[in-house]
């Protein structure tokens, strides 16, 4: 077994000697506790993936299974105020309904702002698991059938299973049956990191920032969710977050990842969705020297609805990897996905979208397409679209391409005396921007807008 | 009329499904070093021939199974399998074709393979292989005026030693895989064909495979070589009886195309695929692959996979030559309780090369169905292109199609662009269709050919026509 999994166990370990993770015993989420338990079990025998498993054929993840893993601390004065810089650069120009901090995994009370809407409940895990509110202790309780393990059945990552066991606090985010919220939901998780050597094997600290989420019938509310650490800081970020969408509810859900430019971003979101619900996904990289993120949603019911997109700009030696999977359980549901990424340098990306359309489920439609623009000769992408069918009555393609810039589009900027750099970054920015405007939201576009502009003005375009 | 009659007796749906009652001479069954050298001696191999099947069977014995493929079946007992059988001969052999046992001739007949000299009017070169051997080549003559090599690998290892030794095994090594190592160790017979520089191969080469005997495998060994400049279009069908017994399939077939040259290679696989219930079949572990090694040389590869319980098969072009092109053009029609996994690999090495991959699924039944690609642009392709389009159809729900196209580019200047999509025949096209007087077979198999359009006018004219009627019986049986 390697060393990361090792010091997991002894972290393990500790924590429970300690009694320092949080007593769920009691609460209306006692079901996580055995799920923890669960969990252990997973990672500590299967140990980290390695590449020899289909999923992370092109990722590997050996620079965290060789690093030193330490448990991270929970900030102190001194710590937080060194973070206000990242605080700072980590919000966004937006009103919100309310916003959660977290600092490696902890909730910051100082840094958030809680809600003022009525049936709308956005809580660190402590304050849920206080939460005298009999819909809040119901959804509670009621999450195990969708997101427990038996719901599935243990596919998911040994790092989702780590984030099971080791996660010391969560945001918690429930809207009542026919809430209504206009402004977004921003959830923002700093991770402090260690300072990053020069020499293997890394010390490298971990984090489990966690987002249990429920919307009820008929409701309607946007979830940010921002992720971010200070470059030069070496961690590694085991996110988990579990979306339960109930009938009729309409839901859009962001996940930006602006992690430090050593940082580590393994992340899952899980997404359930019941009768004529409706999601609009869309999952942003930018940051962090490896991200990889996987997406499940399943559509449990008729009528249920996904938009998944994606977002990944890239450069340096950037690896970014993402893997969804949708899985249309029942008949007469519909999903719709596009992955777009730019790539500069020696940087790398994966697409793998798999797509799954269960023998009963008539009158499936779904789409998927992946785009890739690249601007040097180093970069690399791998893509793999997926499609497994098992129902007839369905309407199911795939697309992927790779490219780069038509040398005729240039010439026409260049004939309007536009230097070639600047023609890059703007053809790179339109081709980037689509995914943000297809949000539904002009609330989410204005707030997301001017982050793709940065991004890609940040590419270092070599033109040739 | 006799013909038809006793196919149906025997066969039923499966038109080919005939044993034909043959002496053979067989060795024992199971798989040792000692088997091996059987083979060879009764193939009178010369000695480094011998060295390449120990070699391969050595390595083959610290090789695993592969599972990856979406398909399932009982693991395979590779003791319990003859590994060489032959119809018997005189001590002497057949001269001619003329002198060949009347029951193989009468055999080919029945396939609609002519091999009696007055009955060639095909204008089309035919080696038939009969379980383990080449039993004989039509067209010798006529091929040889142009310096054209076509015969048995077994007679080229005597008279063209050097070119067989050069080039066996340089496109698929003994270590490629589980199946390529096996063939390699007991591969019996198979085609060796040469187009000397320059020549545009004045007919089309064809290879008819029949597996006859029960309990035996067929490993045979495709060997083409197109010299600089030079054009060959090659065929290849097979057919087996039906038994309730699987059979194990597991060829190798290597593609060779040196500067300016052009290989088309065309098969209509029709194995025997199984009952309705899925018993029996044949299990078609096939490794396939062309080397563009020369500037601007262009391999094709197009399919009509109909037959087989399993299918496993993946016919790939490597691109070494500066401007090379490759191409896959596929049908796979699944039906009953068949399995396919089928697909294509595009490596691009050199610069500018072009690979085009149409692929086209039907599922029907109860039968599975995959499509799985690779195109792989290395570093050193610059301006690579590749265009994929993968369709699969299925008709009735218990069938299932599944797509995996894996696309890993390391080189910025490449242009890919993959397409797929998945969707049932649709009701008004049929309505329309049945509102002009076709009852819903016809109906469907128009819709059908016409799905698979692209591929069959890759075919030459009279496998095309052969394409076509395949897969109208086929549809027959498993539209219900």
């Amino acid at each position: 077994m390697n060393q990361a999994i090792e010091n997991f166990k002894q972290i393990f370990a500790e924590l429970q000697a300690h009694r320092a993770l949080p007593a769920l015993a009691g609460t209306p989420l006692a079901w996580l506790e055995r799920e923890r338990e669960l969990a252990v079990e997973k990672w500590s025998v299967d140990g980290l993936p390695t590449r020899k498993l289909e999923a992370w054929k092109y990722t590997s993840v050996q620079a965290i299974s060789d690093a030193e893993i330490v448990d991270a601390g929970g900030p102190d004065a001194r710590a937080l105020a060194e973070l206000e810089s990242v605080h700072e650069s980590a919000r966004m120009q937006v009103a919100v309904a309310a916003e959660l901090v977290f600092v490696n995994g902890r909730f910051i009370p100082q840094w958030s702002t809680l809600p003022h809407i009525a049936g709308l409940h956005v809580l660190s895990l402590a304050a849920a698991l206080r939460s005298d509110v009999p819909y809040v202790r119901n959804v509670l309780s009621a999450m195990r059938e969708t997101f427990g393990s038996a719901a599935h059945k243990g596919a998911e990552t040994a790092f989702a299973a780590l984030n099971t066991s080791l996660f010391r606090d969560a945001a918690v985010v429930i809207a009542e049956d026919d809430c209504f919220v206009g402004s977004p939901i921003i959830l923002t998780f700093i991770q402090s990191g260690t300072a990053s050597s020069r020499v293997a094997p890394q010390r490298m600290t971990a984090v489990y920032p966690k987002v249990l989420a429920h919307f009820g019938r008929h409701s309607q509310g946007h979830v940010i969710e921002n992720h971010i650490g200070p470059n030069g800081a070496t961690y590694v970020s085991t996110s988990l977050s579990d979306l339960h969408l109930g009938d009729s509810s309409h839901v859009s859900y962001v996940k930006l990842q602006r992690e430090g430019d050593h940082g580590f971003h393994v992340g899952t979101t899980r997404v359930f969705q019941a009768r004529d619900s409706r999601l609009d996904s869309l999952q942003i990289s930018l940051g962090a020297k490896l991200a990889r993120h996987d997406l499940k949603v399943r559509l449990a019911a008729p009528g249920a609805e996904a938009v998944v997109d994606g977002l990944y700009i890239v450069r340096d030696h950037q690896h970014v990897d993402n893997h969804t999977a949708i899985e249309h359980a029942v008949g007469d549901t519909r999903s719709d996905q596009l992955y777009k990424g730019v790539l500069d340098d020696e940087s790398r990306a994966v697409f793998n979208g798999r797509i799954w359309i269960n023998q009963d489920a008539q009158r499936s439609n779904s789409s998927q397409l992946n785009n890739n623009l690249i601007l040097s000769m180093k970069a690399e992408i791998d893509t793999k679209p997926e499609l497994e069918i098992f129902a007839d009555d369905v309407k199911a393609g795939h697309g992927a391409t790779v490219g780069r810039l038509d040398p005729e589009h240039l010439f026409y900027f260049q004939s309007r005396a536009i230097d070639p750099a600047s023609a890059v970054a703007m053809l790179a920015e339109g081709f980037a921007q689509e995914v943000v405007f297809r949000r539904g939201s002009a609330v989410v576009r204005e707030a997301l807008l001017p982050l793709v502009r940065q991004a890609v003005r940040g590419l270092k375009v070599s033109v040739r | 009329m006799e013909q038809k009659s006793s196919a149906a007796a025997v066969g039923g749906d499966y038109k080919y499904g005939f044993v034909t009652d043959i002496e053979t001479d067989t060795v024992p069954k199971g798989l040792n070093e000692d088997i091996i050298r059987m083979i060879s001696a009764k193939k009178n191999e010369p000695e480094w021939m011998l060295e390449y099947r120990l070699k391969a069977f050595r390595h083959w014995q610290t090789m695993e199974e592969p599972t990856w493929a979406n398909v399932q079946y009982p693991k395979i007992d590779f003791q319990d399998i003859i590994y060489y059988s032959a119809p018997k001969k005189n001590a002497e052999g057949p001269k001619t074709l003329d002198e060949l046992d009347p029951e193989l001739l009468k055999t080919f007949e029945r396939l609609g393979i002519p091999l009696s000299e007055q009955k060639r009017i095909s204008g089309v070169a035919v080696d038939a292989v009969f379980d383990s051997v080449s039993v004989g080549t039509t067209h010798k003559d006529t091929l040889a005026k142009h310096g054209v090599i076509f015969c048995s690998i077994s007679e080229a290892m005597h008279t063209h030693g050097d070119l067989v030794r050069k080039y066996l095994g340089s496109v698929v090594p003994i270590s490629d895989n589980f199946y390529a190592a096996l063939n390699a160790a007991v591969f019996t017979d198979g085609s060796f064909v040469y187009v000397p520089k320059g020549v545009t191969c004045p007919i089309d080469l064809s290879t008819y495979f029949r597996i006859n005997a029960s309990e035996t495998g067929q490993f045979e060994r495709t060997l083409v070589i197109a010299d600089e400049g030079s054009f060959v279009n090659y065929l290849e069908g097979c057919t087996a009886p039906q038994r309730d017994e699987n059979q194990l399939h597991a060829a190798v077939v290597e593609l060779i195309a040196l500067d300016h040259a052009e290989i088309k290679y065309s098969t209509v696989q029709n194995w025997y695929t199984g009952d309705k219930e899925g018993r029996g079949g044949i299990y078609n572990f096939v490794t396939k692959r062309g080397k563009c090694a020369g500037r601007e040389s262009k391999i094709s590869w197009t399919q009509v996979e109909s037959g087989s319980a399993i299918t496993w098969k993946y016919p790939s072009c490597v691109l070494l030559g500066e401007g090379s092109q490759g191409a896959f053009y596929s049908v796979a029609l699944t039906h009953d309780y068949m399995q396919a996994d089928t697909g294509t690999k595009m490596i691009h090495v050199g610069k500018n090369t072009k690979s085009t991959i149409i692929s086209k699924g039907i599922s029907t039944g109860h039968s599975k169905n995959s499509y799985r690609g690779q195109v792989k642009i290395m570093p050193s392709a610059e301006g690579a292109r590749n265009y994929s389009q993968c369709d699969s159809m299925l008709v009735g729900d218990k069938s299932s199609a599944n797509t995996y196209p894996y696309i890993e580019v390391k080189n910025s200047t490449a242009v890919l662009e993959h397409e797929a999509s998945t969707s049932r025949i649709s009701e008004d096209q049929l309505f329309y269709l049945q509102s002009r007087g076709l009852d819903t077979e016809q109906a469907i198999s128009m819709l059908v050919q016409g799905f698979c359009k692209d591929v069959f006018k890759q075919l030459p004219l009279e496998f095309s026509v052969e394409a076509v009627k395949l897969i109208e019986m086929k549809l027959e049986n498993s539209v219900g």
